[in-house]
């Protein structure tokens, strides 16, 4: 318990330090921005969406899967990434950036577990410039607009879990949307030779975002040899309420029931496949969109093997390959944008008692590209989690 | 265990700073979706911005320039004349005695001497050679309110000058300035005349120079006394030593009448122009700012008005006192219009320098439209103001009071070629989500 409560502030120091997350794609620009899966590095490094895993996890799109194990628990995921984008515009060039997809802590209670996650749902920091010709006084004259859009959706969702005798489980988690938005615009004149300084144009607008969210779930292990999960998110409107004192509306977005299946399957002692998909049609929303955005609907797949026999020091060191792919759901330029990446993965028992872990560090890396009809981005990601479990 | 995760938690940490080193996503023009803000410049008339034009003169007074100015018809019209005093002589100075040896000497002969006058070449009209002439005062003046006709003006004391112009004066020479020659010329002073202006008690002592060429306007930069002396150490030797200038002013005939309907600033005492201004809170066209505002009326923001500036038209004001050199002009908020001509002044809404105008614009080039901005101005009262449109009194005036015997014209209100405040406004729709 003492470990648990000194684990849960060191977290809460690691997430000060960490914040503010920020971007990682350009795709953030198209309509509501780029989704960020909460997963850990384990399920990246499985090519995973987040169900069906073999074992116990804190994963918000899985609440049964926290059933299946009723320990306390926290876990924090830390997710660096490369990016290299090549315009059609013949721009290319390169970002960096950094996020924590995903915070959270489990406690038993009530013959079940507890869980409580800040996750990340949409990113939507990008910036963006462009120069213009101004006729003013019978000269053209060149002046930049710069953008900035800085904000971000992210969702804390407090579940309960609990077994369904000894190899089922169900679970739900009810979540709450939040996150802000700010949409600037100026316009910078310091190239105009005039009498006095031009001062900038400026316009903004804050929106503060709220919604619901109702996930429920279930897992199953089928013996000693597989398991089955199953979830289904429904999400109320996704209302952004404009601030008072900027001239933006209010507006509100309909988001899509997700649906994920995964499963794992031990073909043999230490090797474990796994496959998952998630689906979520998110056509509803584009009525919604005043500004014209492709929108699609997402279908992922993603595969993955694990070899857990592997150790180093006695410790057990699995390693970890998989593959997803799938599609945007809002994309830049006339077609709809696809992911496809390539992960590799490993994880480090810290601390074990028989087969449980109790404290883990999982690392994936990852290699993908998002391929659109006007930008192309490829990247590396790594994902870094830190797993505690106990008493 | 706990050193493993002390470790594993570090190594987030690490993760974490080094990755938090961001780089923004800069998305391209072709994917910035926002509609395009229209900037466009709107000139709004007098009428429709400004009312109660004023002109006040008499701000500061020669004395304050701290140089000189000499005339004779100038533009047929102008006479103007310096006054000078100087400062009470060196009383003691080292000298290389006969033995070689350099001591104080506290007992210094003034023999004689001359006063040394320099000239703004740029400043003075004239490129030909112009005929001086120095007199020594014999009334008593005041250097802070002489003028063409009046010694002294303190309180309870009003002294004319026996002749207007400074005068009578004792005559003491006269001498030649020709300014392809140097900036300088000089007139010998006898050891008379050197003893004479030795009594700094003497409230009537005082150097007065004029011109006895016609039509040149000279400005007198700096005028020195170079003393002829003779050590008592070394009495076969003339060392020259320097009085400087205690108080030098100027007089000038005639005083120029307040114009009927146009804007002076500057001149010495200075002119100032006050105006009522009314910022319009809301614009109904053109019709392109309409469009892209989504409909007028519109309701002009302060952060939507990029540049706002009052804007004169020069015009050729009297030639006597046609400006020689570059103005700075001020625009300063009158903040008791009541209270004029000594109102308190506000902070300059033009900065240090001010808004610079070659002399030109008054003459060559007159009709030049010269603006003077005031954006932070009427942006803070578009602010604060919360819809309303409260009056604001402006007054322009010259950066430095006064400036220089010269002053800048500038057509009033009442034609096409009246003031206009001139703005440049961007104006979109609101920022909205995608």
């Amino acid at each position: 318990m003492k470990q648990f409560i000194r684990t849960l502030v060191l977290v809460l120091v690691i997430s000060l330090v960490a914040t503010p997350s920020s971007a990682q794609s350009l795709y953030n620009a198209a309509g509501l921005g780029l989704p960020v899966e909460a997963i850990d590095g384990r399920a990246r490094a499985l090519g995973n969406l987040g169900i069906g895993l073999w074992g116990s996890g804190l994963l918000p799109g899985d609440p049964a899967a926290a059933g299946m194990f009723i320990v306390p628990t926290a876990v924090i995921v830390g997710q660096p990434s490369w990016v290299d984008y090549d315009h059609e515009s013949g721009n290319s060039g390169s970002i960096q950036g950094n996020r924590f997809p995903l915070m959270g802590v489990g406690y038993p209670g009530f013959s079940g577990i507890f869980t409580l996650s800040l996750s990340s749902f949409l990113d939507q920091h990008y910036k963006s410039q462009r120069s213009l010709e101004l006729d003013l006084r019978g000269e053209k004259s060149e002046v930049t607009d710069f953008f900035e859009q800085d904000g971000s959706i992210g969702s804390l969702n407090f579940g309960y879990s609990r077994p369904i005798g000894t190899s089922a489980a169900l679970g739900f988690s009810l979540g709450r949307y939040a996150g802000s938005i700010l949409r600037q615009l100026e316009r910078d004149f310091s190239t105009l030779s005039f009498p006095g300084a031009l001062e900038s144009y400026q316009t903004s607008s804050r929106w503060t975002y709220s919604g619901t969210s109702l996930t429920g779930g279930m897992a199953a292990n089928l013996g000693t040899f597989a398991r089955v999960a199953a979830s289904v998110t429904w999400s109320g409107d996704l209302n952004a309420t404009a601030s008072d004192d900027t001239p933006g509306m209010d507006r509100s977005f309909s988001l899509p029931m997700q649906y994920r299946l995964g499963t794992s399957i031990v073909l043999a002692p230490g090797l474990m496949i796994t496959a998952s998909a998630i689906r979520a049609d998110w056509a509803d929303i584009e009525r919604d969109l005043d500004t014209p955005a492709t929108v699609g609907s997402t279908s992922n797949i993603g595969v993955g093997v694990e070899l857990s026999r592997a150790n180093i020091f006695g410790l057990a060191l699995p390693l970890r390959f998989g593959y997803r792919t799938g599609k945007l759901p809002f994309s830049l330029g006339s077609g709809v944008a696809t992911e496809r990446i390539f992960s590799a993965g490993l994880g480090l028992s810290l601390s074990q008692a028989d087969d449980i872990v109790l404290g883990g560090v999982d690392a994936a890396i990852e290699r993908g590209r998002r391929s659109g009809s006007v930008l192309t981005e490829a990247f590396w990601r790594a994902t870094i989690s830190l797993r505690v479990s106990g008493y | 265990m706990h050193r493993s995760l002390t470790f594993s938690l570090i190594g987030l940490v690490s993760i974490g700073i080094a990755a938090c080193q961001e780089e923004n996503p800069t998305a391209f023009a072709s994917d910035l979706l926002l509609k395009e803000p229209i900037t466009l410049e709107i000139e709004i008339p007098w009428e429709d911005f400004a009312s109660d034009l004023e002109v006040f003169g008499g701000y500061g007074a020669p004395w304050e320039l701290g140089t000189g100015v000499v005339a004779k018809g100038f533009a047929e019209i102008l006479n103007a004349r310096t006054l000078v005093r100087f400062a009470a002589y060196p009383k003691v100075h080292q000298v290389r005695d006969t033995t070689g040896t350099t001591r104080a000497d506290s007992s210094l002969t003034f023999v004689g001497g001359r006063v040394v006058a320099f000239f703004d070449t740029i400043a003075s009209t004239n490129n030909g050679p112009v005929e001086l002439g120095l007199g020594a005062t014999q009334t008593p003046w005041d250097k802070r309110t002489v003028t063409w006709v009046t010694a002294v003006d303190t309180l309870n004391d009003l002294r004319l000058w026996p002749q207007p112009g400074a005068g009578p004066v004792t005559s003491i020479g006269t001498t030649v300035w020709d300014p392809a020659e140097g900036d300088s010329a000089w007139f010998e002073l006898d050891s008379l005349q050197v003893e004479a202006w030795a009594d700094t008690a003497d409230v009537s002592r005082g150097a007065r120079i004029e011109s006895f060429t016609d039509n040149a306007r000279l400005q007198v930069s700096r005028v020195v006394l170079r003393l002829d002396t003779r050590p008592s150490s070394n009495p076969d030797t003339i060392i020259v030593l320097s009085a400087q200038r205690d108080e030098i002013s100027f007089v000038y005939d005639p005083i120029p009448e307040a114009p009927a309907n146009g804007i002076r600033i500057g001149g010495a005492p200075a002119w100032r122009t006050v105006l009522n201004v009314k910022i319009p809170t809301h614009l109904d066209g053109p019709a392109e700012l309409c469009v892209a505002a989504g409909g007028c009326p519109l309701e002009l923001k302060p952060l939507e008005l990029n540049y706002a500036a009052i804007t004169l038209k020069s015009e050729r004001g009297e030639q006597a006192f046609q400006p020689t050199d570059s103005i700075g002009l001020d625009v300063r908020q009158v903040l008791r219009r009541d209270a004029l001509p000594k109102a308190p002044l506000g902070e300059s809404l033009t900065g240090l320098l001010g808004q610079r105008v070659g002399p030109d614009a008054f003459g060559a080039k007159s009709g030049t439209d010269i603006e003077i901005p005031i954006t932070e101005f009427v942006r803070d009262l578009l602010g604060s103001q919360d819809g309303m449109s409260p009056t604001k009194t402006l007054a322009l005036l010259s950066v430095f009071e006064p400036i220089s015997i010269a002053y800048a014209s500038f057509h009033g209100p009442g034609d096409e070629n009246g003031p206009v405040l001139r703005l440049v406004v961007t104006v979109g729709r609101a920022m909205e989500l995608p």
